[in-house]
Parts: structure tokens; sequence; C-alpha cells
């Protein structure tokens, strides 16, 4: 969950991937003419330093990029500013109410919080690791109220997206079981 | 943007990969390669021997055909179409959306499964290691080893397992099939 834009990535990866097939091409077609292509010409001193240029061009595009992959996360979940001062609620706090509320659960091995800018709304994502069998409804109504008590605390609705995985840790877990 | 509008963005981004470890996998090797492009240009712009191949050298081999370019050619289609793929499949994650009121619910497969597999362990009544499921896009399996001797109705199960994905509505739909093995194990 971050804020990167996904139809750019792909695009990105199909013009990538499009180029080498291009180029596949070109260079089969050198061996196996099948349409007349233009040979490439012998280097000059210009088309070198153009070549450099665009390599680095290209190099700084590529990393501007890679860098900006994987932003959005917030720390802070509301913000609110008024003539007085300012006052933040910041993701661990929403996160030790919720993983208390949710704590007495059998089911539930861990909660965790993370906050997401996505598009001028500060979304909280609560990822909910289960054991294996665990009963999904009653995890879903729990942090259901949880959030319900949440809001009460905050006095506002904060976007909630939920989670509910079965971890690493939830393969190990013993299926808690009552005779 | 609604809160609708909002939450349907949300769920779409957990259900599906978001392509950035390829797009940077993909990068990186682009930079590499311009970055030592770049240094060979410049070395030969400036008449000082080249680190490889010369920038000349290098257009000689390409304009001139051999079994060396065919070569790296099928490889840079081959690398080439599984970027292309990469890019154009949808990339689907094994999740569901759940409907709720007040938030966006997204749960694994796994969890899925083991929610109706306690639910047909509980109807049948047999420990929890003879019950397997699984749950894929659309369809969910079941599978009830019984005790010998106490055979189980698998349509009794069946409605349990139907009942419990009823009241959850997972996006997109199940189906789900309990099959009862044939044999019995003997056991508690």
């Amino acid at each position: 969950m971050t804020r990167s834009n996904r139809f750019l990535n792909r695009l990105l990866l199909a013009l990538v991937g499009l180029v080498l097939l291009g180029a596949a091409a070109y260079l089969a077609n050198n061996s196996y003419p099948v349409i007349e292509l233009a040979k490439i010409p012998t280097p000059t001193i210009t088309s070198l330093w153009v070549a450099a240029a665009v390599a680095l061009v290209v190099v700084v595009l590529s990393l501007l990029w890679i860098f900006s992959r994987g932003r959005g996360r917030t720390r802070t979940v509301i913000r609110r500013e008024s003539e007085e001062g300012a006052a933040s609620i910041e993701t661990r706090v929403v996160s030790d109410l919720i993983s208390e509320d949710l704590a007495r659960l059998p089911d539930v091995v861990g909660v965790s919080a993370a906050a997401f800018r996505v598009g001028g709304d500060t979304a909280l994502e609560l990822r909910v690791t289960t054991r294996a069998g665990a009963d999904l409804r009653i995890v879903v109504d729990s942090v259901e109220r949880a959030v319900a008590q949440l809001d009460e605390v905050l006095e506002t609705r904060i976007p909630v997206l939920l989670h509910v995985a079965s971890g690493v840790r939830a393969g190990f877990a013993r299926q808690q079981r009552v005779r | 943007m609604t809160e609708q509008q909002l939450y349907r963005r949300l769920v779409r981004r957990t259900i599906f990969r978001s392509r950035s470890a390829a797009v940077i996998l993909a990068l990186a090797v682009t930079v590499l390669v311009a970055v030592y492009v770049g240094i060979e240009s410049v070395l030969a712009a400036l008449e000082l021997p080249a680190l490889l191949v010369s920038p000349a050298d290098f257009v000689n081999a390409v304009n001139t055909p051999s079994t060396l370019t065919l070569g790296i050619a099928a490889a840079a289609a081959a690398v080439g179409m599984i970027i292309v793929l990469v890019a154009v499949i949808p990339s689907r994650r094994g999740r569901h959306e759940l409907p709720n009121d007040r938030m966006a619910v997204v749960v694994d497969d796994s969890v899925l499964a083991g929610a109706i597999g306690a639910a047909v362990t509980r109807e049948a009544g047999v420990p929890t290691s003879r019950v397997a499921s699984m749950v894929s896009r659309t369809r969910g399996e079941v599978r009830v080893t019984p005790t010998s001797g106490s055979p189980l109705d698998s349509s009794a199960l069946e409605t349990s397992a139907h009942a419990l994905v009823a009241t959850l509505a997972p996006k997109p739909q199940l189906r789900v099939a309990v099959t009862v093995a044939g044999g019995g194990v003997v056991g508690s």
C-alpha cells in the first residue's frame, strides 16, 4: 500500500520491454534481412557526446523513478490546526488503542497499523494477523467495534483499510481448540 | 474523493501488485547499461582506450551478422517478452474483499480457507487435522476425512460452509464444494 502510480509503473515496464524487443528485432533483421533497415553509422565525436548525454539523462530519470517508489506513508493520522495551535495524533497511538482492544481475541496473533496519504486523505491500514482457522466473522466484527471506539475517542471518522492476513507466525501458531 | 471511491481504491491496491519491484529491477539494469554506454562514449570521444568495447567496434559488430549478435537478439527478445508480460498481466494476489459499512476489508485467501475449514470442522465433529481447505479466486474446496464407522453427510457440511460464505459475502464470489473422503480413519 503505497502512493506509487501503478499505471505509470506498468507503462514504463511495457516501454522497457518494447525497447528490448525492438533492439532484438533490429539485430535479427541484420542477420536475416526481412525488411531494408538503415545500418547504424560509425560514431563521430559529436554523436559520441550525444550518446553520453542521453545515457546521463536516462540514468538520472531512472534513479529519480526508483527513489520515488513507495512514498505516501505518514506518521500522523490526524492533524488539526486552529488559532490556538496544532494538534496531531500519531499512528502509534491509534495502533496501541486498536491492539489493546483486540488483545483478548484468541484468534489474533498481531496487529499493526500504518497511515498512508492517498489522494488528499489519510487512510489507516490495519493489518491483523490471525491464527489458522480463525473465526473471520468475529475478527472483522471485533475490529469494527474497536474502530467505532476509535471514532469516538478521535471525534472524527478516518478511512480504515483492514487487511486480515495469515502471517508467517500464524503458520506456526497452534490452533486453539475447546473440547 | 468520496469515501466509497477511496475504499475501492484501497481495496484494489491491496489485491493487485504494484510492480514497483519489477520496475526498480528493470530500471536498475537500465542504469548500469546507461552508465557503461556513457563511459565508453566519453572515453571514445576523448580518444582514450576503451574499457571493454569501443563504440566503433560495437556498431561494427551490430552491423555485421554473426551467431553472437543473433544469440544476443534472442536473449533480448526473451527478456523483453517477459517484461512486457509482467506489465500486462493483472498479477492479482490471493485475496478477497469483504463488504463492510465502516471499513474497507481485504482478507488473505488462506484466512478465508481457514475460516471455512473451521466451520466445516465444527459441523463434522472431526479433529482439525482431518479437514483441509483451500480458496482460489472463485472457488473454495474443503476435504474432510471421516472417522471410520461414523459417516459424514457432505451436503450438511456444504450447507454450513455455504452459510459462512453467505454471511461473509466475499468478492469475487466463492463457490464452495465439500468432499468427504471415501475411506475413514481410525482415531479420536
